[in-house]
């Protein structure tokens, strides 16, 4: 009894502890307190501040009266080749006002102080969010302060309401202008926040920052005009266009760059999406254009374009109400975050430590002119960075024909009634032997195999690397032995593909507890299954699984192991889906500083996954990337799945082929697969119009089983029923996509809504007809849901 | 499927799937947004596999694609605000209530600006027409619009003139009450006009042709439970009448939306309510007489369409607001049919469009949003779907997204509605090509399985139903052709089954004859001789094992295992006409528990129960007679779970035969041993039985009353460690 009451003492104290712990959450406030005399105001005298062979770089601080009082802070620069300005706020917008009209009440008030802002941001105190623009809190106040800095100027802006002070750097390098932010360089304090019975000490703290969000800006065009648009790298690249349409309404895109951060918990999962895949985007107006490279920190970027709203900066003219303006701009998240769950709501949970340790945001504007101005020349633009700037090399020309082979899938079995399962071989290694054996004669040895799900477990792996072990299933190791030196007799490249960055069971030396990347609560950021038919989160309670992705400091070890059991079978061929397009952040604490996160808000991600990449092909293995972002795809020797469709966010309106604009010619790639896809012939054709190689997934065998699967499209994979599609898109495709596998594309566009133009640098042309009804082409005619190419135009 | 009343273990796996395969409606899951492949449409396709007692699930090939969303800014007029239905009429011109902008939008084919229905003029005034909510044009061009507001269905000719009003009949069949807030119109091929008026709980009001009012028209019905019955009794003897008037009454659910099919049948989608949360019978096809003749014909068994949810059921509890947790369900808001009778609806809470045919078949599962539809084929407050039929587009209107957006068919979707008509009109040979064709384009396609099964089934292709029907879940016709095929192996081994037959029960007869020539027993252990003495001499044997000692608890464990074990294996292996197992949800814990749990519990129970009441037989006694009753049930599991691979269900009398005998000598062996040893006579056993079974209900009450204490017990010292390890 005495023992029993010690225990219940013990229980006890302990719930009081915790129970007082848990009180102890909030975060103590010991910030300095804003002072605003201690600022003193010095700006740099009107003009030149700045200039270099393309540009002059202008600074402008004026106070004028157009009935009220309006203050211009301004950072333009003037291209030297055609006179043209980019400005923080349009030029067109600061030439256009009329006095006494610009601040008219029928205009939108907020809208015209975005219009005005160089930088906006989003601060976050205990309770609530709130974004500030620097017009309103800091320009028209007078609380900015400008300073010459190497090739440009720095505008300090102080927002004396927050408690944030908040340097960005313009300046002139080569044949760009840039726009930078450091966050190590921001200052929070804390301010005096009046509330209705007392007055408050505030600590906020900054969440993010956009800088110049309107240097790629436009005014909105007329209801219709499909020549000026917005360029966003939405999946594959889409196009909206600046027209401001009848309804005046606004038509707005936000994508987070390279897609959404797999260390942030959400509920549900309300819609499939196509992440953006390149750090870059840009503006078209007439026939001037800007391309905007998030050359450092894109992991940590959001692009977000707002078009046609007629109430952005729309001034009374005297030719009447202007048209508003669109603009386009990255907006740079600089505090981690998480959402969790408390009690009976979600709730944003951000980090409590100021993420000191990221990376300046850098956005080089390159700007273009005449037949460059549009789209493709914005992907040439970054094309040719990725050459110059990220080393991007030439890997091998295009394949015909890429095929991912689906090795086994995990059945439920039963034993006397317990459950129990085994590995099942959708494709064993002597089948696709004979797959591989027809299609390489179908395609002429131009062939590309991803051997995908031939670890244990095959596609119901729940362990790294698939446990870092091949499948007996699919056959033992001599069957393996002469799969492999099939494939190298037939100049079949062979890829063996491993996941090494999400695991769902602790295994191969790597613990799901203390392997894993750390969210901003400091657990193992969670990767939950969600119910295929509601997309509502499948939760522990009911059975489902969470898994989780390994620890950033792991990610080199965890595709080490993949090699070390690629060289144990002498396979020469690595893949790794989820390498290249799964970004995370790690807020594991950095070990001799504990006040930092060792990779937040998603640090160096790419420049990690670069170099991890480069080890791999230095030990004499070529890699294939799936759906690769950008920052994997540039060291990649093929990519694979690459993206022909955007995100379909609502607002955009025109899909374009801008990842393959920027890789085609440069690495080996081929599109995602054709016959998974829900329009079959629609997909060939995206093929074509790029020159990518054709895709398909497939198995040998298929069963009922498979229907549970998580693989959304393995009901249309049985190598029987693709074998006459794949025959008749080789044959149909097989020429024109020999002569273009190695070549760059130098012009892209639409000739009408269905009909697209692509010339290749070996001047090889192709239309392609998307449309219902037959197109004249200057080459020919173009039939319905058909292509036609010529060579050497 | 015709289940087997006896078969043993059948009703008992049907309680058990039925429980946990509801429970586990969704059998596929989908991994993170970030999962491998980078490219995907916006939303999925899925449809759910039926099998007996559950829905699956699964990834299907797209019978749709997204074509197009359409905004007033497209067609260069001021915005959409708050559409909130849409009309497609003969010459394919599309009418869009502007519900808040009170104007009717017609756009052409090619989905540009045709003109603008507003300002309607009428004796000189104009109308106010904010808040109109439905158009529909008759076949002379004569267009009907809902005016909610204003109580009133405006008629316009094709020039646009006001040609009528169609206002509140004054009838006395019409309550005083009733507000006329006319909602959905929808007009029959001989010029009945259908009105569903907001709130009305008494179905549609139906005019003739001429305008004059004929009826109300199909209302839905209040499903009443013997619960509700025992509530009006209570109400009638304990409930005062000023307490009766202040109770809410129960009235039925109104309809949300009407659509007529090309024979003239009306079709009602009706929005679930907080008190029907079953999610159940939400479209209705109306007979002449208003009564609901659409049938689920999705299993063997044909029911009414009353008990099938149309919907994704009840979805999970999520976050609502800050305050409290609330049930997502489904809500097919709205709905069509096609000139073939396939029906669409719509489900407002995830977004979803589902196609159903006219057996209650989902053919496909498309769309999505979750009331966030930022993506295109994405919605955030779908509210009315209409087919297209001069092109078998499917539009939808989002009320909040100020938007419709539109579907096209795809190649495949084609191909599977061709190919389930032929089906259903019982063209399975002419079905079978559009089938194979529609299996390369999706394996997963379980209509083309049932279909192809029929199709070999009529071409007496009897191998190739079995393998069909068996991959379709399609136990009726597996069940029909295997009869043949089992015939036709009967028939060609003939000889060597009927001397093998012979030789088995003349190797037994011989083994009889030499053993009671030499004297020989088979069973010389005393003990094991007493057990299986039980099974013929049950009273004999009870008394070897009360006075004798000849009872072995080992041997009565012995029994008790390999009961357990042969349930399984009957679980597992009965055959495919009477059984589907899902081995990735089935558990053997419950047959643990109805099976070791059960005879442990009415063990313990029995002895601690009979020892109060001059009970003679110690527990050990209780166990061993309670196991060795359980002989006759073995038995009849391993035979039964044999013929279930043998005989069809027509055949399966036999199997029940079987059933009952050993039921019953199981039954017989348990009375005459707990009588025998605790030496009670029969009224005795009886009375004591049944008390036995109330102990056994109380014990399981409190276990699981101590289960979840537990369970609650390792949750906070979950939490604690969790708190502890993360602090």
């Amino acid at each position: 009894m005495k023992h029993l009451i010690k225990i219940i003492a013990l229980i006890s104290t302990l719930c009081i502890i915790l129970g007082m712990l848990s009180g102890c959450s909030g975060t103590e406030v010991t910030a300095e307190m804003y002072d605003a005399s201690k600022y003193e105001m010095v700006n740099e005298e009107n003009g030149v501040v700045a200039e270099n062979e393309h540009f002059t770089m202008k600074w402008i601080k004026s106070t004028e009266f157009y009935g009220n009082e309006v203050f211009r802070a301004v950072v333009q620069i003037i291209s030297k080749k055609d006179g043209t300005v980019w400005s923080t706020t349009p030029d067109e917008y600061i030439k256009e006002t009329v006095p006494g009209d610009e601040w008219s009440p029928n205009m939108n008030l907020l809208a015209a102080e975005l219009v005005n802002s160089a930088l906006t941001i989003t601060m976050r105190n205990e309770e609530q969010t709130m974004e500030y623009n620097a017009y309103s809190a800091s320009i028209a106040n007078g609380r900015f302060s400008s300073q010459k800095r190497e090739n440009g100027i720095t505008i300090t802006y102080y927002f004396d309401q927050v408690g944030a002070i908040i340097p960005v750097d313009y300046y002139l390098e080569g044949e760009a202008f840039k726009v930078s932010v450091d966050p190590s360089k921001i200052e929070t304090y804390m301010v005096e926040e009046a509330l209705a019975d007392k007055t408050v000490k505030v600590l906020q703290k900054v969440i993010n920052v956009t800088p110049a969000p309107f240097i790629c800006s436009s005014k909105n065009t007329n209801a219709g005009n499909k020549n000026d648009y917005v360029v966003v790298p939405s999946g594959s690249g889409a196009l909206m266009y600046t027209d401001q349409r009848s309804d005046g309404a606004a038509r707005t895109f936000e994508g987070s760059v390279y897609g959404a951060d797999a260390a942030i918990d959400k509920y549900d999962s309300p819609k499939n999406e196509t992440p953006v895949t390149m750090p870059f985007y840009g503006i078209k107006k007439g026939d001037k254009a800007v391309c905007a490279i998030i050359e450092q920190s894109a992991e940590a970027c959001t692009i977000k374009a707002r078009v046609g709203d007629s109430l952005m900066g729309a001034n009374y003219t005297e030719a009447g109400v202007s048209n508003g303006y669109s603009n386009v701009a990255a907006t740079y998240t600089v505090l981690g975050m998480n959402n969790v769950y408390e009690s009976t709501s979600w709730r944003e949970q951000f980090s409590e430590k100021v993420e000191k340790n990221l990376n300046p945001l850098v956005i080089g504007y390159y700007p273009l002119s005449g037949a460059d101005a549009n789209y493709t020349g914005m992907a040439k633009c970054y094309q040719k960075y990725l050459v110059e700037k990220e080393g991007m090399k030439k890997s091998s020309d295009n394949s015909l024909l890429t095929v991912k082979l689906y090795g086994s899938y995990l059945e439920d079995e039963l034993f006397i009634g317990l459950p129990t399962s085994k590995d099942v071989a959708l494709t064993t290694y002597e089948e696709a032997t004979e797959i591989l054996t027809e299609l390489k004669n179908i395609s002429g040895g131009s062939l590309i195999v991803n051997m995908y799900a031939y670890g244990e477990g095959g596609l119901n792996s729940t362990q790294l690397g698939g446990g870092y072990s091949l499948t007996g299933a699919v056959g033992g190791s001599s069957e393996l032995e002469e799969f492999i030196k099939f494939t190298k007799d037939n100049g079949i490249k062979t890829f063996f593909n491993f996941d090494t960055v999400k695991f769902f069971e602790s295994g191969s030396g790597y613990s799901t507890n203390d392997d894993a990347a750390l969210n901003v609560n400091g657990v193992p950021a969670p990767l939950y299954e969600y119910w295929s038919s509601t997309r509502e989160r499948y939760t522990i309670d009911q059975g489902g699984k969470v898994g989780t992705v390994i620890a950033r400091d792991l990610l080199d070890d965890t595709v080490n192991d993949a090699v070390e059991l690629a060289d144990e079978y002498g396979i020469t061929g690595l893949s790794f889906d989820t390498l290249g397009n799964v970004c995370y952040s790690d807020y594991a604490e950095v070990e001799e500083d504990e006040t930092l996160h060792k990779y937040p808000v998603r640090n160096n991600m790419g420049k990690d996954v670069k170099n991890i990449i480069s080890s791999v092909q230095t030990n004499s293995k070529t890699v294939m990337m799936d759906g690769a972002f950008a920052y994997a795809a540039v060291n990649a020797d093929v990519i694979t799945n690459t993206p022909v469709i955007s995100d379909r966010q609502n607002a955009i309106d025109l899909e374009i082929p801008l990842y393959q604009l920027v890789f085609q010619g440069y690495k080996a790639n081929s599109i995602s697969s054709i016959n998974t896809a829900t329009n079959k012939r629609t997909q060939f054709l995206k093929a074509i119009e790029t020159g990518s190689g054709l895709s398909f997934d497939l198995m040998a065998n298929h069963y009922g089983e498979l229907r549970k699967q998580k693989g959304a499209a393995l009901y249309a994979c049985l190598y029987e029923d693709n074998k006459e599609l794949i025959n008749e898109y080789v044959a149909e495709g097989k020429d024109y996509l020999a002569s273009v596998a190695g070549s760059t594309i130098k012009a892209h566009c639409y000739v009408t809504a269905d009909v697209t133009k692509t010339v290749f640098d070996n001047g090889v042309t192709v239309y392609v007809n998307y449309g219902d009804v037959d197109f004249v082409s200057d080459i020919g005619v173009v039939k319905a849901q058909d292509f036609l190419s010529k060579e050497g135009l | 499927m015709k289940k087997h009343g006896f078969l043993k273990g059948a009703w008992c796996r049907k309680a058990c799937l039925l429980v946990m395969l509801i429970m586990l409606m969704s059998a596929i899951l989908i991994t993170p947004a970030s999962a491998a492949s980078l490219q995907k449409e916006a939303y999925d396709t899925y449809t759910y596999w039926t099998a007996p007692g559950t829905q699956q699930p699964s990834y299907t090939a797209p019978m749709y694609e997204y074509e197009t969303t359409i905004t007033g800014g497209d067609l260069g007029i001021t915005g959409f605000n708050a559409p909130s239905d849409v009309f497609v009429d003969k010459n394919n011109l599309i009418y869009l209530t502007d519900k808040q902008n009170g104007r009717v939008v017609i756009i052409n084919p090619d989905y540009t600006l045709n003109s603008v229905i507003q300002n309607i003029q009428y004796n000189g005034e104009t109308l106010d027409t904010i808040g109109i909510n439905a158009t529909f044009v008759d076949k002379n061009g004569d267009i009907y619009i809902a005016d909610t507001n204003n109580g009133r269905v405006i008629v316009l000719n094709s020039a646009k003139q006001v040609k009528k009003m169609l206002l509140l009949p004054k009838d006395d069949v019409i309550p005083a009450d009733f507000e006329y807030k006319p909602e959905k119109i929808a007009i029959d091929s001989n010029g009945y006009i259908y009105v569903l008026s907001n709130g009305s709980y008494y179905g549609a009001v139906l005019y003739k042709p001429d305008g004059s009012f004929s009826s109300f028209y199909g209302a839905n019905t209040v499903t009443g439970s013997i619960l509700d019955v025992f509530d009006r009794l209570i109400d009638m003897l304990f409930v005062t009448e000023d307490q009766e008037e202040t109770k809410e009454t129960e009235l039925p659910f109104c309809f949300t939306d009407i659509a007529i099919d090309e024979v003239d049948f009306v079709y009602t989608a009706t929005a679930p309510s907080e008190k029907n949360a079953t999610d159940t019978g939400q479209i209705k096809k109306l007979s002449p007489g208003g009564t609901n003749v659409l049938k689920n014909k999705t299993s063997s068994t044909v029911e009414s369409a009353e008990g099938f949810n149309f919907s994704d059921g009840r979805g999970m509890k999520y976050a609502a607001g800050t305050q409290y947790m609330a049930w997502r369900s489904g809500n097919l808001c709205s709905m069509d049919v096609d000139s073939m009778g396939y029906m669409y609806g719509l489900c407002q809470t995830y977004g979803h469009i589902f196609i159903y045919d006219q057996e209650c078949n989902r053919l496909s599962v498309f769309g999505g949003g979750l009331s966030d539809g930022t993506q295109k084929g994405t919605f955030n407050k779908p509210v009315n779907i209409q087919i297209n039929d001069n092109n078998n587009d499917i539009l939808v209107v989002d009320e909040v997204g100020n938007s419709i957006t539109i579907f096209k068919e795809t190649e495949y979707g084609a191909l599977v509605k061709k190919a389930q008509q032929l089906t259903n009109n019982g063209d399975y040979v002419e079905a079978k090509e559009y089938w194979q064709k529609a299996l390369t384009y999706d394996r997963n396609l379980q209509l083309a399985y049932r279909g192809l099964a029929r199709a070999a089934l009529i071409e007496e292709d009897y191998e190739t139903t079995l393998h069909y029907a068996e991959l379709g879940f399609d136990q009726d016709t597996y069940s029909a052709a295997y009869g043949f095929v089992r015939n036709d192996y009967l028939t060609e081994n003939f000889v060597w089954i009927f001397l093998l037959a012979v030789a088995v029960i003349a190797g037994v007869i011989a083994v009889g004859v030499y053993c009671k020539k030499k004297e020989k027993k088979l069973i010389t252990n005393p003990k094991v001789a007493t057990m299986f003495s039980c099974v013929v001499h049950p009273f004999e044997g009870a008394k070897q094992i009360r006075y004798y000692n000849q009872g072995s608890a080992r041997l009565a464990t012995v029994v008790l295992v390999i009961y357990f074990i042969v349930s399984i294996l009957s679980d597992i292996y009965t055959g495919f006409m009477y059984n589907m197992l899902d081995k990735g949800s089935y558990s053997a814990a419950f047959t643990v528990v109805r099976t070791v749990g059960l005879v442990l519990l009415w063990s313990a129970v029995n002895w601690g129960l009979t020892t109060l009441f001059q009970g003679k037989g110690t527990m050990k006694q209780v166990y061993m007679v309670t196991c060795y009753a359980l002989i006759p049930l073995i038995i009849e599991c391993i035979l039964n779970t044999i013929l279930s691979n043998v005989l069809t269900p027509e055949e399966a009398l036999v199997m029940s035969a079987i059933s009952v005998v050993c039921l019953a000598l199981a039954a017989i062996m348990l009375c005459v041993g707990i009588m025998t040893v605790h030496e009670f006579g029969f009224f005795k056993f009886i009375v004591m039985t049944l008390v036995i079974i109330l102990g056994m209900l109380i014990c399981v009450f409190v276990i699981m009353m101590v289960f979840v204490l537990i369970q609650q017990l390792f949750t906070f010292v979950g939490t604690l460690i969790n708190e502890v390890t993360y602090r």
